[in-house]
């Protein structure tokens, strides 16, 4: 009996210890200069027509060439499939010549025509970048006037257009032609590129993997010999678990990171936290048009109230405290109007319709626990001058909804503005002209027609001095309105790993610029 | 003089089926309504921060949101009927595709912390039941009260901090090693799919992460088993042909694995067909934290975003598994024990 219970256990053991020892072999090591990131995103998208954020703007740099590119901090715009370009004396004509070399993965070449087709599918697709041109490019009015030279002609003068140029992704047309289904090849280069970049695609699994591999003879050459032969990004909803894995060398870089877990990893195993500052601008925004919050009065009263230490304290002073609706760099008030003065609040709430003080909400999203502790700091400040503050928390996509009424847009939402391009126009047109009033930029419905004309004025121009002055005008308008709180430009959330010496050499603090791996080196 | 059995069953199978669907349509309509009544506009959310009016308007018409809401269900129902899940707002791509990707990877962390609570749970309350009262029945019932009583989520984040940090061949998220080929897809399944391939290199990866996830997602239907088999088992070595067979001399091991087991599985396997359904819905928590692409995460992401389409396909998708594992209990139930037919 003994021997039977032998003879039918041997195989299970067997299979057992085989498993055993399967599994206790080490993992794969991966390529010597592959480098991983665990984000917390997906990248829904990578076409350059639709895809619009910070994640999928870094993966369009690699697999795209857009005709400049942000490069460095300060980010300045830089020519990249542009060799020079000239703009005519009334600003509306921008002709820009291409570089030669410039090849598609596939080997033909970046010529005018793919330009004009990237412009015009962009312009027809109408999503993502597309809004940064509303206004400004009209389809039909980018031509090619030779296989290297293009020619936009513009709506109206626009001075930062070489900005947003850098958002315009050259894709080819051959290929996208040839995949173009029944919305415009918009489902194909979800999860497909083809572009002329850094980069080309490896594994893509949605939700879970994206595989860049570097193309070596990359027809601009590369800035060092030991560039990542391929970026591995990881999705990891978990920032636990983004901490873990940063912090076991398990992954390279990290996002979407809170100021604790920054605090705490600084130096540990080598890592750092990106440089920084950024440029996004963060702010609670006041509904201007219904509720309490349409008094201006109330709303000065409202910016005196704020206790700003404590609010840099959310971050663990790495924030920098903001004089106005601009980042530091590009703030043209050196000073803050508003700071806390509990006599001003109090001074102006008597000139309100609230002496007596009111209730509002403040309404934030799940999840973001910055914009939680911003409620509570302000609950605290306005609770000084008799203002009663509910916090409440909802997901982004019913906060979103909720903008497009005024009735249902809440007294107090946060917001923090992201940098698509380094100018004031990013901010001021997104977040204060009332074309955009609804938009989730401009969820206050703010409106103000002098400031309009003066932010019109001021993408017409391509003076610099002129524009300035322009900016500073409507500045002055939008601080005595008080629509917002300007709290802070918020630090870097990017944890990087020692495989990356040489990231805050390269670090550039505008949406998509990041994570631009085509920069870095990658330690052995 | 009595139906033939499979005339029984067959007759069964036909009534059970046609309440799978008339389910799956309830739940279709009662889904499909209280995501469109909801006040949300994804709409608005995929067409970015700098959308104009128009431009919103064209993208509500492309994806037919500007229908009366009987004809957007109608639209749906018409084309899922010919295989079409619909399209994403938000992800802009066809839902199929993605619930092809995620649900097999979810489906097998449930089966595998399944199969973990049964072949860990049953002799748990065994061992529990015959030494009842003693050490390794106080043992057992107190790791039976931890694994109902743990959250899973948090025993996610301290199994990862302790033994995938400690640990280098434990790793701390994923579903496959990131340098590695994923096995060929035949079910979607890596497990399953590297043995049907003969990748036994791919299988033992594929066992390597899911270990910590379906480890966490096994506790409580383990917990509910080993109390459930302790429970049953106890009971049955309290009857008279226990009794009996132990007069005879019929060795415990015998009495206890031939004559007790089996007897004692019934309720076991109702525990099982519950547990499926339970976990396949409340997996997203480990899922998250485990960076494990599967349902769960995929039915949030869209539930936050508002995405009615997949949310939809999820749920019916889910919906469509619990009943047919429900039915897949009957039938075992059946050929478990003789005096159970149906009609």
């Amino acid at each position: 009996m003994m021997n039977t219970f032998k003879r039918r256990m041997f195989p299970l053991l067997m299979v057992v210890a085989l498993l055993v020892v399967g599994v206790l072999q080490p993992v794969a090591a991966q390529g010597e200069r592959s480098l991983t990131v665990g984000s917390l995103v997906e990248l829904y998208t990578i076409d350059p027509a639709v895809g619009f954020d910070q994640a999928i703007g870094s993966s369009l740099k690699q697999f795209y060439d857009a005709l400049f590119r942000y490069v460095g901090n300060p980010p300045e715009v830089t020519a990249w499939l542009a060799d020079s370009y000239s703009v005519s004396d009334d600003g509306l004509k921008y002709t820009i010549t291409l570089r030669s070399e410039a090849v598609f993965h596939d080997g033909s070449p970046v010529n005018a025509d793919a330009v004009v087709y990237s412009a015009e599918r962009l312009l027809r697709v109408g999503q993502g970048a597309a809004g940064l041109f509303t206004g400004v490019l009209s389809p039909g009015s980018t031509v090619a006037i030779d296989a290297t030279t293009v020619e936009f002609t513009l709506d109206q003068p626009y001075g930062p257009f070489p900005d947003i140029l850098t958002w315009l992704f050259i894709v080819n047309p051959a290929v996208v032609e040839a995949n173009l289904g029944d919305d415009d090849g918009v489902t194909y280069l979800t999860d497909h590129e083809a572009g002329s970049g850094p980069f080309t695609m490896g594994r893509w699994q949605a939700a879970e993997l994206y595989e860049f591999v570097a193309v070596d003879d990359y027809w601009r050459g590369w800035p060092s010999e030991n560039h990542p032969s391929s970026v591995i990004r990881l999705v990891m909803r978990e920032a636990s678990t983004r901490r873990l894995s940063i912090e076991s060398g398990e992954v390279d870089m990290v996002d979407w990171m809170s100021v604790d877990d920054l605090v705490a990893l600084e130096g540990v195993n080598g890592i750092i936290s990106a440089p920084g500052p950024t440029l996004t601008v963060y702010d609670v925004k006041m509904n201007t048009v219904e509720g309490p919050t349409a008094d201006p009065a109330l709303r000065r009263a409202i910016a005196y109230a704020v206790d700003y230490d404590s609010m840099q304290a959310i971050w663990g002073g790495r924030s920098t405290s903001l004089t106005g609706p601009l980042p530091p760099s590009l703030a043209i008030s050196s000073e803050p109007m508003y700071h806390l003065d509990l006599d001003a609040a109090r001074a102006a709430l008597a000139e309100s319709a609230y002496p007596d003080g009111v209730d509002l909400e403040y309404v934030y999203v799940t999840g973001l626990e910055d914009e939680r502790r911003t409620g509570l700091v302000l609950q605290d400040s306005l609770a000084e001058i008799g203002i009663n503050v509910t916090i409440t928390a909802i997901p982004w996509a019913d906060a979103v909804a909720s903008f497009a009424d005024p009735a249902t847009a809440p007294d107090l939402f946060p917001l923090y503005s992201g940098t698509a391009f380094a100018d004031p126009d990013n901010y001021l047109w997104a977040s204060f002209h009332s074309s955009m009033a609804g938009n989730w930029t401009n969820p206050g419905h703010y409106a103000n027609a002098e400031v309009d004309a003066l932010l019109e004025q001021a993408r017409a121009e391509t003076d610099a001095a002129v524009r300035s002055d322009l900016y500073g005008q409507a500045e002055a308008l939008i601080l005595a309105d008080a629509p917002n709180l300007f709290i802070a430009a918020t630090p870097e959330d990017h944890i990087i790993g020692p495989r990356i010496p040489n990231y805050a050499d390269n670090y550039s603090p505008v949406m998509g610029s990041m994570e631009d791996f085509y920069f870095y080196e990658v330690a052995s | 003089m009595g139906r033939p059995y499979r005339l029984n069953m067959l007759t069964f199978l036909i009534r059970r089926v046609v309440l799978i669907v008339v389910v799956l349509l309830g739940l279709s309509v009662l889904t499909f309504t209280v995501a469109r009544v909801i006040p949300a506009d994804p709409v608005r959310l995929a067409a970015g921060p700098r959308a104009s009016d128009e431009q919103i308007a064209e993208l509500r018409e492309q994806f037919g949101y500007n229908q009366p809401l009987y004809q957007q269900y109608l639209d749906y129902m018409l084309a899922l009927s010919q295989g079409n899940w619909g399209r994403s707002v938000v992800l802009q791509r066809d839902v199929g595709p993605d619930l092809s990707r995620y649900f097999p990877a979810t489906l097998e962390l449930v089966l595998v912390s399944l199969l973990i609570a049964v072949s860990l749970g049953i002799p748990l309350g065994l061992i529990s039941a015959t030494y009842r009262d003693r050490w390794p029945d106080q043992l057992a019932r107190l790791f039976s009260l931890g694994g109902v009583s743990l959250p899973s989520f948090w025993l996610a984040i301290v199994l990862q901090l302790t033994l995938a940090f400690a640990v280098s061949w434990i790793p701390v998220s994923g579903r496959f090693d990131r340098v590695a080929v994923t096995p060929q897809p035949i079910t979607g399944l890596y497990t399953i799919d590297a043995l049907l391939t003969l990748n036994f290199e791919a299988f033992t990866m594929a066992l390597r992460y899911l270990f910590l996830p379906s480890l966490c997602l096994s506790l409580s239907a383990l917990a509910t088993v080993a109390r459930t088999v302790r429970a049953d088992t106890l009971e049955i070595l309290g009857m008279d042909y226990i009794r009996t067979a132990r007069a005879i001399g019929i060795p415990e091991a015998a009495i206890i694995l031939k004559y007790t087991l089996k007897n004692a599985s019934l309720n076991t396997l109702t525990q099982i067909g519950l547990f499926f359904g339970y976990t396949l819905t409340g997996s997203v928590l480990v899922e998250n934290i485990f960076s494990w692409p599967g349902i769960g995460n995929y039915a949030v992401s869209a539930a936050l975003t508002k995405d009615f389409v997949p949310l939809l396909g999820v749920t019916l998708l889910t919906g469509f598994a619990i009943v047919m594992a429900n039915l897949l209990t009957d039938l075992l139930y059946a050929a478990l024990d003789p005096r159970i037919r149906y009609s």
